[in-house]
């Protein structure tokens, strides 16, 4: 396997559930792999495991060859953020403390973007990226919708300028007209920045739809969408 | 929060300026006009040495007030910052840090400070570090337990994700949210540790006895209740209006953080700006 992002035979436990059971795949530049699977399959602890939120107890996350899961100190955070994630529920995704300007703006901060007048650009842009007006850097998430939130989470994600994005359940707390438009932005950043993205997600036809190629997951272990499909 | 900026602002502002207003020395008696009621010369009159009880009273508020600012100050730091070791750390180093917090809040706060005292002597110093050592605990419970709560936020997790360190997950994110409610408890514990401050003062542990302090002139004036009751009101007074001040202060933060219907006014310019 040699993809920008491998994950080889990953195993996590919590106590005596196994939740992620043997897992390996590879995420080749600009792919979207689609990942399906019914809740509680370990979806999310993949996900978590991947961007590092999670340490599996057995097996290796890399990316372009450089092992994630053996960093430490200053090296990890340098590579952690070209892994991304964009989280499931856009209501705890965003500190209700700051401005959207502000939240867009921490990532380029810790990266060290000294130059004040250059964060407002980027900020600007990222916000043009995913379809957004400039106006919004003011306010704060409650008055923003569902929709635009998500769409916020994806920007924030994306000021790391990441090579991969991991993307659990992007649209699953959204209503269906706002669906398309969250899919739409994702497809457009992955043809426009030639990002990799894992789209995690419980709706077989929606991951199809946007996918390049799909996976399918139930207890822990992956399996093809064939089989996953037919069990239920 | 502008209603603990004002109450804070203006004991500050008389903290400042009460000595520079005083038209007498604290300490300048006269024995040929002792216990005297308020005349033009000394409008609250003078004490038993003969010593102008308004000058007293203002020298008084800067004694007072910096010691419960220090206290708070210093407890609150320290508070916090055990707090947050406990709740990042989590693991032995939160279950040792909780278990000397859960001794020390069992024990009643003037005890502590007394047994501080007992060992350490008397002074002002020493009563302030003192009422300090007795007042942390509180808020390393509190700041601990907010920590754990939203530090598993997917919006902190998120900062994680950006390569951010630990401290600038504490500075940016989660020392600012705790520092609400920790406030609310602060003001509430002023008006404590005021009383605090005057009662070991009262025992001859705290601010020794030329220098003014409201609690220390109220309660050594108390013998002259009778004949010049004065002398007592008005430290009591301003002890009261201290402590009344902060938990209008505390109360005023507490509510300013509960959900309101949006006025009017507001709700209009919502709708306009939802329409552009």
């Amino acid at each position: 396997m040699n993809g920008r992002l491998v994950v080889d035979d990953v195993h996590v436990r919590f106590g005596d559930v196994v939740a992620v059971d043997g897992v390996s795949l590879d995420l080749a530049p600009g792919e979207i792999l689609g990942l399906v699977g019914d809740s509680g399959c370990g979806k999310t602890t993949l996900a978590r495991v991947i961007v590092g939120l999670e340490q599996p107890q057995a097996g290796r996350v890399f990316l372009d060859g450089e092992d994630l899961t053996a960093l430490r100190g200053a090296r990890r955070r340098e590579v952690r953020r070209r892994v991304q994630l964009v989280f499931q529920d856009p209501e705890s995704s965003l500190s209700p403390r700051l401005t959207i300007g502000q939240t867009l703006e921490e990532p380029l901060l810790v990266a060290g973007m000294r130059s004040r007048r250059e964060r407002v650009k980027r900020v600007t842009e990222l916000l043009e990226l995913v379809g957004l007006p400039a106006t919004l850097a003011g306010r704060r998430p409650r008055a923003l919708s569902g929709g635009q939130r998500q769409r916020i989470g994806i920007a924030r994600a994306l000021a790391s300028k990441p090579d991969v994005l991991v993307c659990d359940e992007p649209v699953s707390s959204l209503d269906a007209s706002v669906r398309a438009q969250v899919m739409n932005v994702l497809l457009d950043l992955r043809d426009e920045l030639d990002v990799s993205v894992l789209l995690i997600a419980h709706d077989h036809d929606l991951v199809r739809q946007a996918s390049d190629r799909v996976l399918a997951m139930a207890a822990g272990r992956l399996g093809s969408p064939a089989q996953a499909l037919q069990r239920r | 929060m502008k209603g603990v900026a004002i109450v804070v602002g203006l004991f500050a502002l008389l903290a400042l300026l009460g000595p520079e207003l005083a038209p007498y020395a604290p300490d300048d008696d006269d024995l040929e006009h002792i216990l005297e009621g308020p005349s033009a010369a000394h409008l609250l009159g003078t004490d038993e040495i003969g010593r102008d009880q308004l000058s007293r009273m203002l020298h008084a508020a800067r004694t007072s007030l910096s010691t419960v600012a220090l206290v708070l100050a210093g407890a609150l730091s320290f508070g916090v910052l055990v707090g947050s070791i406990a709740a990042l750390r989590g693991g032995i180093v939160d279950e040792v840090l909780m278990r000397i917090t859960d001794v020390a809040l069992a024990v009643p706060n003037l005890v502590i400070a007394l047994a501080i005292l007992g060992f350490m002597g008397a002074g002002t110093t020493n009563m302030v570090f003192a009422l300090m050592l007795a007042a942390w605990p509180a808020y390393a419970r509190l700041s601990r337990t907010l920590i754990v709560q939203i530090k598993r936020r997917p919006y902190i997790e998120a900062v994680q994700l950006m390569g951010a360190r630990r401290t600038w997950i504490l500075r940016r994110h989660l020392v600012p949210a705790v520092l609400g409610p920790v406030l609310v408890y602060a003001t509430a514990d002023a008006g404590f540790i005021v009383v605090s401050v005057a009662t070991l003062s009262f025992l001859g542990l705290g601010v020794q006895p030329p220098t003014p302090e409201w609690g220390q002139m109220l309660v050594s004036n108390l013998q002259f209740m009778e004949t010049r009751p004065e002398l007592v009101v008005f430290p009591g007074l301003a002890l009261t209006l201290l402590v009344i001040g902060f938990n209008f202060a505390g109360e005023r933060v507490a509510l300013d953080r509960v959900p309101r219907p949006l006025s009017k006014r507001a709700l209009a310019r919502r709708r306009k700006e939802a329409l552009a």
